[in-house]
Formats: C-alpha cells, structure tokens, sequence
C-alpha cells in the first residue's frame, strides 16, 4: 500500500492534475494522441466541467464549505454572494433531481416488460 | 539476484480493471482545460511530498522493489512475506496518523468531522463522477474495460479541496497488486472483474486517523472506513499466489 500527494491519478501513470486532465501533448504537435498521450476519456471532461462550474459558483458563503463565513455577515448578505449560494444549491439539487428520474426510469423498464 | 516473477501489468495507461480500452479520439490541445501550463521536465523531477518518490513513479516497480526486500528477510516463506506486508501497510497507516496537523489558513480546515466526511462521500451522487448512475456505463465505459476508482479518487481530492480541506489532509491510498473484488446482490458474493490496484481519497480526520471516501466499499453511501479498516478490506482480495509467486536465486519458483 501507498500513501501518495493528492495529485497522482493512478499506479503506473505520470497523468497528474496539474498538467490538465486527460492527456498531455508530449511532443507538442497539438493534439492528444489517443496512444500514447491520452490517459482518459469523456469520464475526466465531464468531471472537469463540473469543477469549472464549482469554481465559478461555490460561494465562501455555502453550507457547502466546510468553514463557510457568517451568513448573517455583510460579505454574505451581497446580491452576488447569495445568488451563488442559491445558484450551487440548485444545481445540486437538480443533479439529484436528475438521479432520482433516471432510476425511477430504469426501475419502470424492469417491471414493464413486453408482453 | 532474486526476482520476482510477478506479472505487473506495466501499462502506458491506467485501469482498475481489465486494462485500458480507450476510444480512440484525438483531442486538441485547445479542448484541454488549462488550469495550468505544463511543465513536463519540472513535473517528472518532483517529487510526491508524502512518500519521497518521484511524483510519476510507477508504484507496481515501487512495490516490487520492496517486496524484494521483505522475501529476502523472510527466506521466501509466503507466510512470513504475508505477515510482515501486513505490519510493513498498519506500520505505516501509524506513521501517517502520527504526522501533526497542518495549519488552516481562514475557512479552511486542516481535518474533517464525521458529517463533514459522510456529507463529502454522498456529494458524488450530484455529479457525474458517480459510478453507479444508470446511465453511466453507456455513456462512459460502454465495454466495461474500465474500474473508474482513479476517476472517482481523483473527484473526491477536488471536491474535499475546494470545499475547504487543506491540501496536506488530502491523500490517495493505493493498493497495488492484482485483485479480484466482490460485490454482494443479495448478499452473494459476486466477482467484478480483475484489477490490477485500486486506489481511493483519503482524508485526515478530526481524531487524527486517516478516512477513505470510497464509493465502491460502500455503495449505500453511509460509510466512511478508516484506512486500515479500507485495508482490511480489500486486501483479502489480494491474490496472494499470484503475489508471493517468487523465483528465488536457485531459479525454482516458490508459491505460497
């Protein structure tokens, strides 16, 4: 077993997240041979998109942080700080919105079958 | 000098199962998300603050390399390899959750309460990162060739660190070797494959112990293990043949 820094994707691999998430151009030329430079696929875009989204949205301010500041403070009483908050918080809540309706879907594909 | 006759699955890329079946697409450069410039020379000298390892080493040689060692002081008894691989992984479980507590600058922390830890585990529902929605094969890993643990590690480092956990808090574990897990459908042991290592995020507690959020030891999202009860856990997995298969000096091979 191995304890290592947060950075390191997997055993074998040098794919690390600070050199972007899904490849690296080795030798430049512009694109990410799948090969030999791509470590990952659409999995690690998605996943990226959704961090982008959490920067841009996750507020001091949110539950969501483990130290968040002071609602009641006048930095979290902005108009801008409270339309991240509620912004994430919709999000998330729409994320399992989502979930919900996709097993609710598959759940119904079991019970109807064909007759 | 002895060598080990393990078959280690040295691959360009990375799997938890099966090995690496991507689909071949070519990505420019200009659809990569720049979250920073990559330095290639100064990222493949640097090395991992919390083992003292080149930063893109290959642990399967790490590992080799140090289970050479624990053979040669065990005279290649599989037992005795087993029993000090055990007290080599605990001893140094203790030794991380000896290290003191970072500092926490200003809403940040430097450790996470059990909420805090539960509420991190469950966020993954909310993401696409979460394995076990029901769209996700098809869309991800439509010919199963994929365990995803390196993906799901690398959302719950992310997700820890921008709500706040400080970075000397946050860990991978790997566990390196080949594995074959079982998953329980109605409590029946079920066999999902082969892996050649699985890791996870570990993050430090309030109590000072090291936890894993690891959606695939508890899929009903509840429980977040301790290291060592993470450990404990997968390791029985470990084939331990395949594991201690040794060649020893005289060219016979020994398994245990």
């Amino acid at each position: 077993m191995f304890f290592t820094d947060p950075d390191k994707i997997g055993a074998s691999s040098n794919a690390c997240n600070e050199e972007g998430f899904y490849g690296t151009d080795i030798n430049g030329d512009g694109f990410i041979d799948s090969s030999t430079e791509a470590f990952y696929n659409e999995y690690f875009i998605d996943i990226d998109r959704y961090f982008d989204k959490m920067v841009e949205n996750l507020s001091f301010c949110s539950p969501v942080r483990y130290s968040p500041i002071d609602a009641k403070s006048s930095f979290c009483q902005s108009p801008e700080q409270k339309r991240k908050v509620e912004s994430w918080t919709d999000y998330v809540r729409w994320q399992r919105v989502l979930l919900e309706h996709l097993r609710s879907e598959e759940a119904l594909k079991r019970v109807s079958g064909g007759g | 000098m002895q060598k080990i006759a393990m078959t280690l699955g040295i691959l360009a890329t990375i799997a938890c199962q099966h090995g690496f079946a991507a689909e071949s697409r070519r990505l420019t450069v200009g659809e990569m998300p720049s979250r920073a410039e990559f330095d290639a020379e100064e990222h493949y000298s640097r090395i991992d603050s919390t083992n003292g390892l080149p930063i893109g080493v290959d642990l399967y040689q790490a590992k080799t390399n140090e289970l050479g060692d624990i053979i040669r002081a065990s005279h290649g008894n599989g037992d005795r390899v087993e029993r000090a691989v055990i007290k080599r992984n605990l001893d140094l479980i203790a030794k991380m959750e000896a290290l003191e507590f970072p500092n926490a600058p200003k809403n940040r922390v430097s450790a996470l309460n059990l909420k805090q830890r539960i509420k991190t585990l469950q966020a993954i529902e909310a993401t696409t990162a979460y394995d076990d929605r029901t769209d996700f094969k098809s869309k991800y890993d439509p010919k199963g060739a994929f365990g995803f643990c390196f993906g799901r590690a690398y959302y719950y480092a992310n997700e820890a660190g921008l709500r706040g956990l400080v970075k000397e808090s946050i860990k991978k574990v790997f566990i390196v070797g080949k594995m074959e897990p079982h998953s329980p459908l109605f409590r029946i042991p079920i066999p999902v494959g082969t892996w050649q290592f699985h890791v996870a995020t570990a993050v430090r507690g309030t109590d000072g112990k090291w936890y894993v959020l690891d959606n695939h030891y508890d899929k009903s999202l509840k429980e977040v293990p301790t290291v060592t009860e993470w450990y404990n856990y997968y390791r029985k997995y470990l084939d331990s043949k395949e594991e201690y298969k040794i060649t020893m000096a005289d060219g016979k091979t020994r398994a245990h």
